[in-house]
C-alpha cells in the first residue's frame, strides 16, 4: 500500500526494471529504435481494460505492429503493464513498463515472453552500419610488394 | 499471542528479490556487483519522450542467460 503521507524528498517507493539490448544505435538511428505502445481502453479505474493496441514510433513500431500475436499477447495484459517503451541510450535499447510500488513490483512469465519478443525485434533491425572503407590508392600493390 | 512473523530475516537487494522473481517463472539470471555494468555509467533514459523522470537511482544489474534480453538494470525514482 502507498503511503498516505510521502516524504517531498528522497527516493520514492516506485520501481522499474529496465530490460536491456546491448546494441550499438548510431545518431541517424535514434528515432527508429523509439516506440510506445498507445492503448484503446474500455471502462474506468479498477474495471479499465485494454481492447486494442498500436506501436507509435520509428521503424522498430513498423515492425512490432506487424506481429499480430505480440499485440494480442500485450492486450491480455493490464493498463499498467501494457504500456511498455522502448528507447535507445549510448549503452543500448531499453525495454520498460510504468512505475511501481515495491509490493506491485515483479514479473509474469506473459510480460517476460513479451519483452523478450521485443528484444528478438529489436536485435533483428539494423543497427549501426559500419562506415565504408574506400582506398585512396587506385587498385591494389602486388603480394610481396612492400 | 505470539505474532507468526520470524524475528530474523535475510537483507536482500532488490535485484536479488527480481533473481528470485524470474527464478520462479524459470528464468535464469545473475546478480551483479552494483556499479561494475556499462548500462549503469551513463543516461538510463534517452529522453526522446517527454515527462521522463529525471531523479532516479540505480538499483543494481541481472544479467540473463540465453535470451534476447542481455541485462536487466533495477531503477528505483527519486
Amino acid at each position: 500500500m502507498q503511503d498516505p503521507d510521502p516524504l517531498p524528498w528522497g527516493a520514492q517507493d516506485r520501481f522499474q526494471a529496465h530490460f536491456i539490448v546491448r546494441k550499438e544505435v548510431g545518431d541517424s538511428q535514434l528515432l527508429d529504435f523509439t516506440a510506445r505502445t498507445k492503448l484503446q481502453t474500455k471502462g474506468y479505474f479498477g474495471s479499465k481494460k485494454v481492447i486494442g493496441m498500436k506501436w507509435v514510433g520509428g521503424k522498430l513500431a513498423e515492425k512490432l505492429n506487424e506481429n499480430i500475436s505480440l499485440s494480442e499477447q500485450i492486450i491480455s495484459q493490464s493498463v499498467n503493464d501494457a504500456m511498455i517503451t522502448i528507447e535507445p541510450t549510448n549503452n543500448g535499447v531499453r525495454i520498460f513498463g510504468k512505475w511501481k510500488n515495491e509490493y506491485e513490483f515483479g514479473i509474469t512469465n506473459d510480460l517476460f515472453s513479451i519483452y523478450d519478443e521485443i528484444a528478438g525485434h529489436i536485435k533483428k533491425l539494423r543497427g549501426k552500419q559500419k562506415p565504408k572503407i574506400v582506398s585512396k590508392s587506385r587498385g591494389t600493390l602486388p603480394k610481396g610488394y612492400n | 499471542m505470539h505474532d507468526t512473523e520470524s524475528e530474523t530475516f535475510v537483507i536482500k537487494s532488490m535485484p536479488e528479490k527480481f533473481s528470485e522473481k524470474l527464478s520462479k517463472i524459470g528464468i535464469k539470471s545473475s546478480v551483479k556487483e552494483i556499479g561494475t555494468d556499462d548500462v549503469e555509467n551513463d543516461d538510463y533514459y534517452g529522453r526522446f519522450f517527454t515527462q521522463t523522470t529525471r531523479m532516479v537511482t540505480n538499483k543494481g544489474c541481472l544479467g540473463v542467460n540465453g535470451k534476447n534480453i542481455d541485462v536487466i538494470q533495477i531503477i528505483q525514482k527519486g
